[in-house]
């Protein structure tokens, strides 16, 4: 079975697209033991890391939080280092979410050329390059999420802020309120910390991107998916 | 202010050392012991080997000892090729048999050197000529039981030919069989049985300023004063009382800046350690193979043997290639490579053997410090 690691920065990137992926996707969340035993002993030695595997149609995900943008690197060369042994046990796709404000393509690109020099890998598209492993192709591609414009961060809280708007208005009202009484626009993140404090049980963003998941209507994932198009397309065979 | 000077010298005696050194920058093996096949390449001035149990460190190791000294004595006086068919136990002469994968009669193994040149050692069973048997019986072999010959020939850079006879109770006798030529490397295979077979730190201590001089004991010093306080290390006359034993009684003692106390007293992993880095120090300007330098040691004793291996290299010039199951310690030399800003001469190679084939993937110092602390990463996986 054809097998994709999304290597995600933090806890809350990691909920967010377990969440994500199950509830609007339609994946199914499998034991670690159904991944071949060279890739997933590799991931349980980076003992930093946390992984979760879904199921989606015919192909395994391996959701992996890294802790950082920089452990995200280290994790790329690890791959890359293994990618004889992982790409003869199914590896296809690896694929990098990050914020917007990071530049996932030239990490990928310096990451690649450190370990492989200037041969053996090209550019597929704007996102992707791929690799050449005894004959196989490995895809690895950088995405971004995060909206831009006033009071946006460029960060996954945008999402979150966004999808909590919807849902809680009440809250949302009172924040505008908040921001009136401030005399200043509170950005994306800080909204998103607000609606944590207010709506989840231990005041964490995880929870409340955990809540607002699994209580979103069709209508407001499919708005969320729009804004999410890349990794569907990076996920398409 | 001095913390900087003393980094500064080190840095410029690492360059110094890199510039003079001759490096083994390859090895490959063919048949010998469990690999049937298999090479690295891109050894770097100090060069870890990492992997499970029955993965070929200890075999790599030992190849780079044969083929750098040829089957010629090392440093120490041993023979090599009898210390290695020897240090995993005797076991009649199957021993002599278990250098070669799986029965084969011949194993080559070559080492390539950045100069650039190479030199390659080949290992033969053959019958022993009949001719030889009464020599070897005048040398002490038990003709009358079976006998394992074998025929080293090294050739490149290096040239040597050797016969080898072990009887079944591993009486050794080696017979020079041709001219010899080139420049031997000095290299030492260094393992914990070593450091204990010494028993008296007082011969090791000997060997070491015999064969390393005070350089060799500036290194221990630089090492074990620091942490310990410890200004010298001299082998004194012991108090009035032995003498009533019948003779003078000398032993070594460590020198603190008040008084003085006798290395016997010292506590167990202490002792060890000082006979360990003694005989590490010997090496000058030498291939330097240490088998699981971390066995027996505290962690606070470990970052000394670290110090040492860095030093070796910095100080003494040497190539050092050292296997190890301890993440403290990989962990310690990357740091200490760090400090010095020499972390380009650390390679860290985490070995496969999967039916007689070795594999490794091989990480850069940067790469391995970036594993480790990003990802907490096991390198011995």
């Amino acid at each position: 079975m054809a097998i994709v690691a999304i290597l995600v920065e933090g806890e809350l990137d990691h909920i967010f697209y377990e969440h994500y992926i199950r509830r609007v996707m339609g994946g199914q969340r499998v034991g670690h033991e159904v991944l071949p035993e060279p890739i997933r002993e590799l991931l349980e030695e980076a003992r930093r890391v946390r992984f979760d595997v879904l199921k989606l149609e015919d192909r395994l995900l391996v959701l992996v939080r890294c802790g950082g943008f920089e452990a995200m690197r280290a994790l790329l060369g690890l791959l890359l280092r293994h990618r004889d042994e992982l790409v003869r046990e199914g590896l296809c796709d690896v694929i990098l979410v990050s914020d917007a404000d990071k530049n996932v393509r030239a990490t990928i690109e310096g990451k690649v050329g450190s370990i492989l020099g200037s041969c053996g890998w090209q550019w597929q598209d704007e996102h992707a390059i791929l690799v050449e492993v005894s004959g196989r192709k490995l895809r690895i591609s950088g995405i971004t999420h995060g909206l831009s414009g006033k009071g946006r961060t460029g960060q996954l809280e945008d999402l979150v802020e966004l999808l909590a708007t919807k849902l809680y208005p009440r809250e949302e009202h009172a924040i505008r309120m908040l921001e009136a009484e401030l005399g200043r626009e509170l950005n994306s993140k800080q909204k998103a910390s607000i609606f944590a404090a207010l709506l989840s049980k231990h005041q964490s963003k995880e929870e409340l991107v955990a809540g607002l998941l699994r209580s979103a209507k069709n209508h407001h994932l499919e708005q969320l998916r729009d804004l999410l198009r890349e990794l569907e397309e990076a996920l398409r065979p | 202010m001095t913390r900087e000077i003393g980094l500064a010298a080190a840095q410029k005696r690492v360059s110094e050392a890199r510039e003079a050194g001759t490096l083994v920058r390859a090895v490959r093996i063919k048949n010998f012991r469990g690999i049937a096949e298999g090479e690295l390449d891109g050894l770097t001035g100090i060069t870890v080997l990492v992997g499970r149990n029955n993965t070929g460190k200890s075999t790599v190791l030992e190849a780079l000892y044969l083929a750098a000294t040829g089957c010629d004595y090392d440093s120490f006086g041993r023979n090599p090729l009898e210390y290695v068919v020897k240090r995993r136990g005797w076991f009649g002469i199957h021993s002599v048999t278990w250098l070669f994968f799986m029965e084969e009669e011949e194993c080559s193994i070559t080492i390539v050197f950045d100069t650039p040149s190479e030199r390659t050692l080949s290992l033969r069973r053959v019958a022993i000529d009949v001719s030889l048997l009464s020599f070897l019986e005048r040398q002490g072999l038990d003709v009358a039981g079976p006998i394992a010959y074998i025929t080293s020939s090294t050739e490149g850079n290096f040239i040597r030919k050797y016969g080898h006879s072990f009887d079944a109770k591993g009486r050794y006798v080696r017979v020079g069989l041709a001219e010899k030529g080139g420049e031997p490397i000095n290299a030492l295979l260094l393992d914990w049985e070593l450091a204990a077979s010494f028993g008296h730190p007082e011969g090791c201590y000997s060997l070491m300023m015999g064969s390393g001089g005070t350089a060799a004991k500036e290194l221990v010093l630089a090492v074990l004063g620091p942490r310990y306080g410890i200004k010298d290390i001299e082998p004194l006359m012991l108090s009035e009382e032995s003498p009533e034993l019948g003779r003078v009684r000398w032993a070594l003692h460590v020198i603190y800046p008040n008084y003085a106390i006798p290395v016997y007293l010292l506590g167990d992993g202490l002792r060890l350690t000082l006979t360990y880095l003694m005989l590490l120090s010997t090496a000058s300007n030498a291939l330097l193979l240490l088998e699981e330098p971390e066995l027996h040691q505290h962690p606070g004793l470990l970052e000394l043997i670290a110090d040492a291996i860095i030093r070796s290299r910095a100080q003494r010039g040497c190539q050092v290639v050292v296997s190890t199951h301890n993440l403290e310690l990989i962990d310690l030399l990357l740091e200490k490579a760090s400090e010095l800003g020499v972390l380009d001469d650390i390679t860290v190679y985490r070995l496969e053997l999967k039916e007689g084939k070795l594999s490794s993937v091989r990480y850069s110092a940067q790469e391995a410090k970036e594993l480790r602390e990003e990802l907490r990463y096991d390198l011995r996986r």
